[in-house]
């Protein structure tokens, strides 16, 4: 079995597809696994080991090509011809894609063929999305993927889950992959980001690192970075500590790694702190606790991380989230108001020192949400699953039943009450 | 058979072509054999020089008024039946002004076909003729030639092309 898993977006949500390569792995496990992927994610290659082969495509440099002046002008054309030809010239069994963009959905449809199956969106030549007719399950969950959850501001399922069902292959085993590390007393924080409507305050972050410090005061502090921003870090840290908190910051560590390298340090860290980002996905693999901190576009319930246990602070605004790609519609980031050290300060003991993990090991997610506590437990996660696909067929929300034992009731798609049993 | 031989094999001495800029001069010469009438629109002084040098008919304009005079001119004295305007996109000078008034003024002479084509490298700026809204009578998503006339997969290829570029 050849298969081509098509992950055509940035490292963070090629390690959230890494869960579905491993079902792929599970389901074939002596089949052929090649992935394409853009180049910008060939560092977190190393750390998806199911696959066998990775293709790249050279976004950046094709868009290069389209802007020079003196190039050749159908060289783009043949770029992708070619790499077409190579992808075609493989024979893949099946295709899997996992991106749900357009450029992907062409991409599917151009090696579709009578030996090759596609799974995930693939799009005919006017940019409408063909039915995958040999599933009807992959077809509702396409179905709904498309016109619902994308628009949704609380969906009932997290976008691994929905890529499990558009793709057909589920996800069984979310525990962490990677064992805890010797008890340490690190709490390491990512505190920059790509997207600044995301991005905690840096001396929020600061003022957190403060009250550690006085609070805990055994506990070293430790700031992952890239190699690309270690330079920045230690300048913002300079600039910071001179001009408010002088001595606090002595002994703060700013560590650059490679995402390969941040693996181990996050596994060794009591807690780990991030935005919404790759090292936050990557965490997930690992047992050590996590507080993750949503602003922005970054969506608690599409998006968080798949760790059981993670403990997310939100905005309260009723824009947040904002959509995906685009600007702030505000003067400034006014939900970056909602966060405040302090509450950052009390999810991080939490973490520390109600050692939770093996408390809520049967839990799937734990948000904080306006201040309370909201817990999903693994058997509503499944009754969402039935009723995300029972949205799909059209249907309307009312009291009634999907399967034996499962029975729902609810006013709307935000609330509802199921009862298992 | 390439985009360009396939573009050039559909111009026939009905048409009328007319390059804005000299830089794809290179790709579409071919097009002086086939075409009606070709020409070259060009800002620099030296470039129509050399062009007429080489025999080809080149005019010199420095701004987009004096295009769209040319234009006005070609049309009203030459009675162009179907003008083919290739530009190079990347060309700083072919601006989004410049087709809202070439459209503008074409899309009110009835009498007069009228197709703009653009090289693939305009992909960028069919995507913001597009969100401007001013692809309305155009033919959608153009390239070097007609999309409608393209295979299927040179749709595919040109839509993962558009959205790389836009």
């Amino acid at each position: 079995m050849k298969i081509l898993v098509v992950s055509l977006l940035r490292i963070g949500d090629l390690i959230l597809h890494q869960e579905i390569i491993r079902s792929i792995r599970r389901e074939h496990p002596t089949g052929r696994i090649s992935c394409l992927i853009n180049d910008t994610v060939v560092a977190a290659c190393d750390l998806i080991p199911e696959v066998d082969e990775w293709i790249i495509f050279d976004r950046k440099d094709l868009q290069k090509k389209m802007n020079q002046r003196q190039r050749w002008i159908f060289l783009p054309v043949l770029c992708i011809e070619n790499l077409i030809h190579e992808l075609k010239s493989r024979q893949f069994d099946q295709v899997v894609n996992l991106t749900h963009s357009v450029i992907s959905g062409h991409f599917c449809a151009l090696l579709k063929s009578v030996n090759t199956e596609v799974r995930g969106l693939c799009l005919d030549s006017d940019g409408k999305m063909i039915q995958d007719l040999s599933s009807v399950q992959r077809t509702q969950a396409m179905s709904y993927f498309n016109h619902q959850w994308s628009v949704e501001k609380m969906p009932l399922l997290h976008y691994t889950e929905i890529l499990s069902l558009v793709s057909g292959y589920s996800l069984d085993h979310l525990a962490p992959t990677l064992e805890r590390g010797k008890k340490s007393s690190v709490i390491s924080f990512q505190i920059l980001t790509s997207d600044e409507r995301k991005h905690f305050d840096l001396e929020k972050w600061f003022d957190l690192i403060f009250f550690l410090k006085q609070k805990m005061p055994s506990f070293e502090m430790q700031i992952l970075c890239s190699l690309e921003e270690a330079n920045q870090m230690e300048k913002n840290i300079d600039t910071i500590s001179q001009r408010k908190l002088g001595s606090a910051f002595q002994g703060l560590k700013v560590t650059a790694c490679s995402l390969f390298e941040s693996i181990e340090l996050i596994q060794q860290s009591a807690v780990f702190i991030s935005h919404d980002t790759s090292l936050l996905h990557l965490a997930a693999r690992t047992a050590t606790p996590i507080v993750q901190i949503s602003l922005g576009a970054s969506h608690i319930y599409k998006t968080s991380s798949i760790s059981a246990g993670t403990v997310v602070l939100t905005a309260r605004r009723s824009c947040f989230p904002c959509a995906h790609q685009g600007s702030c519609h505000l003067p400034k980031f006014e939900c970056h108001e909602d966060i405040r050290p302090e509450d950052l300060l009390s999810a991080i003991q939490f973490q520390l020192e109600k050692n939770q993990h093996e408390l809520l090991s049967s839990l799937s997610m734990v948000q904080i949400v306006d201040g309370l506590w909201w817990l999903q437990n693994k058997s509503q996660r499944n009754f969402s699953i039935k009723q995300a696909l029972y949205f799909s067929l059209g249907g309307q929300l009312q009291s009634g039943q999907f399967s034996k034992g499962v029975s729902f009731e609810s006013r709307n798609s935000e609330s509802f009450n199921a009862t298992i049993g | 058979m390439d985009l360009v031989e396939k573009f050039v094999t559909q111009v026939t001495e009905k048409d009328d072509v007319i390059l804005l800029g000299a830089e794809s001069i290179e790709q579409f010469e071919k097009l002086r054999n086939n075409a009606g009438s070709f020409c070259v629109l060009e800002r620099k002084e030296s470039e129509v020089q050399s062009l007429q040098k080489r025999g080809l008919k080149s005019f010199l304009v420095r701004s987009i008024d004096e295009s769209l005079e040319f234009f006005i001119s070609e049309i009203d004295e030459l009675k162009l039946q179907n003008m083919f305007v290739i530009v190079n996109p990347t060309s700083s000078d072919v601006d989004l002004e410049f087709y809202q008034k070439i459209e503008t003024l074409l899309t009110g002479r009835s009498s007069y076909s009228f197709e703009l084509h653009l090289t693939l490298l305009g992909q960028r700026k069919i995507q913001d003729l597009k969100k401007a809204n001013q692809l309305l009578h155009l033919n959608q998503g153009l390239a070097i030639v007609d999309r409608n006339q393209f295979s299927i997969s040179e749709k595919h290829l040109y839509s993962i092309l558009d959205e790389i570029s836009g």
